[in-house]
């Protein structure tokens, strides 16, 4: 559940108004073919076919290196296998793509849970 | 005469005796030897017939809009691909192309995360990207899609035997027809052993001819499956009894599918083509499925004499024999009179040679070999048939190879040495994945012999200073990118040891110098001054942190480059740089399937911070420094102005090492140039290295440089004439990153040596 609310937050932009503020969900990526890996990979993990998951995203990776939330996306997969030494690394690299602020603090969030 | 009668009787009484006993006598050894005989034929054809090599496979090339591509990569890789130019599309593996539009019929393919169904495609690529993909079809949009992979070598039995298996109903009739009218009519109806055929054979040898001729194709799948190729009566023998043993064991269609996987085609240099499955694809890029009767009919003439009716050499004769089996299949009705003179009339055109061998690139493959034996028997790669993808691109390969070749031929021109006197070796690696893209390892490309980019340990020289100034830069307390540094006389003293003193490349000593500007110029003396300031095992421990797993030696003059390592160590080290301070270990494998495509392993992506941001970031800004007006200022200006690369050259004593390592956005490479016998090659870093390493970036497909300002880091103003930190306001600056801890005073001086602190408008201007 952690990992849906965060990554909702990782891509969001909140749009300030007169009225409640509203949440506005981006895209992980402008990228079609990314956005297909994405999707894929996200419905192996919920399959708990980690490792096809990764490979999916891995591909992602190759097209759209830079993609602080792809990196995420990945640091997510390997936290859902237990490899948290890996997630951590992978969140870090994360962390150094990230031009959102509050991208930022969802991935220092996502390494301080996983202390 | 009444005596002759019992003397008769007597005779012949004694020569049925006679004849009974040699029966006997020799029937026992024969059922001995049948039974033997039986007991080989079975036992080898039982279980696994073949030993399939393992299959190596480039990175699949991805399509997607978008992409950076251009209409002559494409092009490159779909003739890799042996992909066929037609005016018009009908089958995969076909495609036609005008100028910057392209249609292409995809093969189907088994990757390892799932299989893609063959797909005919239109691609449109408008300055140098990708445009559009759609369905040549209905003409929808399309978000992604791969071409199948080249296969760029096998792990193959140690004679080299390379197939394809193919099950008997793969194999078109048209070839089985073929095959059967022109080698052996009576296949349907002997049992492994023709009598009409036997008695010819008997008649040759009363006629003190050769025994030729004559043999099934059960008797030929002997004689390739289990006997020498020597002409004896002996083995003619054992081999009819052999063929009768088969045939008693085992159906015609078992039979024949088997022969049709071994029989042999040719050599491809190191590399045994056997097997129908292949041949079709060796020599027209097709499967066996797509085969045609005149394709068919060419393939089974071939199996009289694969060298003396080898299409690509000898077409005519090709020709005259493919048109015997023609008229075979036509004389014994297997085709109508307007199939037969279709096929007649329709020239022999076979694919160019692939002329790889085992493989057109052995150094990458021997890196691939190398990590895969990690995880699997020796035995295992060369019989069950894997499929390894790996992470090569052919295209980048190509360019490293031909910049190498090239460039040091020349180098040997223009410094008069004797020619072949020059070796080197390049390592390509992506940035972002630690996926290894190109590996040379030889001047002679195909050479599969001592493989330099991993195995020639040598003193790598001044490569080594980015691990001084990054131990340095470190401590942002104490060193900043304008610390003055002294590259004054200095001699280090050490119990035991004899008292070493650096100089410098020019014999010159600069008084105090920039720190980033002894590393752009490549003072020895400062660089030893400083490390020894640090420490020799911090330095070294920081080479550790950047990749090398080695141990290292701990003594002063390993800090200017005494320490023996590979160029694909030393590329492990700059690419941690490159990175962002990230290590990853570097892969060639991404995945490997099963020969029918079911997954087994995946070689991760796999990351691991090893050198914080700040000082990081700083030391890619100097190392752009050496580019820009340091050692390695002689970089192509298109490449310097389009790549911001970053890089060191390295040069050892003697001028006996070349060293070149760079990177820019996405690419990292190191070049090595040097000689086997550590003769000198009168070449430094920069007028060696330097020049393969500009050739390759000037042609390769690449990124410039775009690493996000770490927190704490700002841009500050150093002099341009000076190196050191000025005012705000001043003229003639450069701006240089510095830690916010590095600098507290504000300087009031233009040109002049100042450490001090200015939060100047630089901030604003390059804190990106």
């Amino acid at each position: 559940m952690i990992r849906k609310i965060l990554f909702c937050f990782t891509v969001v932009i909140a749009t300030s108004c007169s009225q409640l503020p509203t949440i506005v969900s981006a895209p992980v990526s402008h990228n079609g073919a990314v956005i297909q890996l994405v999707e894929e990979a996200q419905d192996h993990s919920r399959l708990e076919q980690y490792a096809m998951a990764e490979a999916k995203l891995e591909r992602a990776l190759r097209l759209e290196p830079k993609n602080a939330a792809l990196w995420f996306e990945l640091a997510f997969v390997k936290k859902d296998k237990d490899d948290l030494m890996s997630a951590r690394s992978v969140a870090l690299r994360a962390k150094s793509f990230s031009t959102s602020a509050s991208l930022t603090r969802n991935i220092e969030l996502f390494i301080e849970d996983l202390k | 005469m009444p005596r002759k009668k019992p003397s008769q009787r007597k005779r012949r009484r004694f020569s049925w005796r006679a004849l009974s006993l040699v029966l006997v006598g020799f029937s026992i050894p024969l059922l001995a030897y049948i039974a033997y005989l039986d007991r080989i034929v079975v036992q080898q054809f039982e279980g696994k017939r073949f030993s399939i090599p393992a299959r190596v496979y480039s990175r699949p090339l991805e399509l997607y809009p978008g992409k950076d591509i251009t209409a002559k990569q494409l092009g490159f890789e779909l003739k890799q691909l042996n992909y066929v130019r037609n005016a018009s599309i009908t089958s995969s593996g076909q495609y036609k192309s005008s100028e910057n539009q392209f249609e292409v019929f995809i093969r189907p393919f088994t990757f390892w995360d799932g299989e893609q169904p063959a797909s005919h495609i239109k691609i449109a690529i408008s300055n140098g990207k990708i445009k559009t993909i759609r369905h040549a079809n209905n003409g929808d949009n399309m978000d992604l899609i791969r071409l199948d992979p080249i296969q760029i070598g096998g792990i193959y039995p140690n004679q080299g035997e390379d197939r394809v298996l193919v099950r008997l109903n793969q194999v078109p009739q048209s070839l089985i027809k073929a095959l059967i009218a022109t080698e052996d009519k009576r296949f349907y109806q002997h049992y492994g052993v023709d009598p009409k055929a036997v008695l010819r054979a008997i008649t040759t040898l009363f006629t003190g001819q050769r025994i030729q001729g004559g043999s099934t194709l059960t008797q030929q799948l002997v004689k390739n499956f289990f006997l020498t190729r020597e002409r004896t009566i002996s083995r003619k023998l054992k081999e009819m009894i052999m063929a009768a043993l088969l045939e008693i064991h085992y159906s015609k269609e078992d039979i024949l599918e088997t022969y049709l996987n071994e029989v042999y085609f040719g050599q491809d240099r190191n590399r045994a083509i056997h097997g129908f499955g292949l041949a079709s694809q060796f020599f027209f890029s097709r499967n066996i499925e797509h085969l045609e009767i005149h394709q068919s009919a060419l393939l089974v003439g071939l199996l009289k004499g694969p060298i003396f009716y080898n299409p690509r050499k000898h077409r005519q004769r090709a020709q005259k024999r493919r048109d015997i089996v023609l008229k075979a299949l036509y004389d014994q009705q297997y085709i109508n009179k307007k199939d037969y003179d279709l096929a007649l009339n329709t020239p022999v055109a076979v694919n160019k040679l692939p002329n790889r061998g085992q493989s057109p690139y052995p150094a990458f493959l021997e890196l691939v070999v190398r990590q895969l034996k990690r995880d699997y028997r020796d035995s295992d790669l060369r019989s069950e048939g894997l499929r390894i993808f790996t992470t090569l691109d052919p295209y980048i390969q190509g360019i490293s190879e031909e910049a190498l070749r090239n460039k040091l031929s020349s180098l040997e021109k223009v410094k008069s040495l004797p020619k072949n006197h020059l070796q080197g070796s390049v390592v390509l690696v992506d940035v972002n994945t630690g996926e290894i893209e190109s590996l040379v390892g030889d001047r002679k490309t195909r050479y599969q012999g001592f493989n330099r980019a991993l195995d020639a340990h040598r003193q790598i020289g001044s490569l080594i200073k980015p691990a001084i100034y990054l131990t340095a830069l470190s401590q942002s307390e104490t060193y900043h990118l304008a610390s003055p540094l002294n590259d004054t006389p200095f001699t280090w003293k050490e119990p035991g040891v004899q008292d070493w003193q650096p100089q410098n490349y020019d014999k010159k000593f600069h008084g105090e110098v920039p720190l980033w500007l002894t590393l752009a110029k490549s003072y020895n003396v400062a660089a030893a001054r400083l490390g020894t300031e640090l420490g020799v095992k911090n330095v070294m421990n920081t080479v550790h942190r950047l990749g090398i797993e080695k141990p290292l030696p701990e003594y002063a003059s390993g800090l200017l480059g005494t320490v023996h390592l590979s160029p694909y160590e030393v590329t492990q080290i700059y690419h941690t740089i490159a990175n962002g301070g990230f290590k990853m270990p570097f892969r060639a494998i991404r995945e490997v399937t099963t020969m029918e495509g079911q997954p087994l392993n995946r070689y991760n992506l796999s990351v691991d911070p090893a050198v914080a941001p700040a000082p990081n970031y700083l030391i890619v800004r100097a190392l752009q420094e050496v580019v820009n007006q340091g050692t390695a200022i002689g970089l192509p200006n298109k490449v310097k102005k389009q790549l911001k690369p970053a890089g060191k050259t390295g040069t050892t004593d003697d001028l006996r090492d070349s060293w070149f390592a760079g990177f820019t956005g996405d690419k990292v490479g190191v070049v090595w140039v040097g000689n086997d016998q550590n003769e000198s090659i009168k070449l430094t870093g920069a007028s060696g290295a330097l020049k393969i390493w500009g050739e390759i970036f000037n042609h390769l497909p690449s990124k410039p440089i775009e690493i996000m300002t770490p927190e704490a880091v700002e841009y500050l103003g150093v002099s341009k004439s000076t190196g050191f930190l000025i005012s705000e306001g001043c003229h003639n600056a450069l701006a240089l990153p510095f830690h916010e801890n590095s600098v507290s005073d504000r300087s009031n001086y233009c040109g002049r040596k100042s450490t001090s602190r200015i939060k100047s408008w630089f901030k604003g201007l390059f804190n990106r």
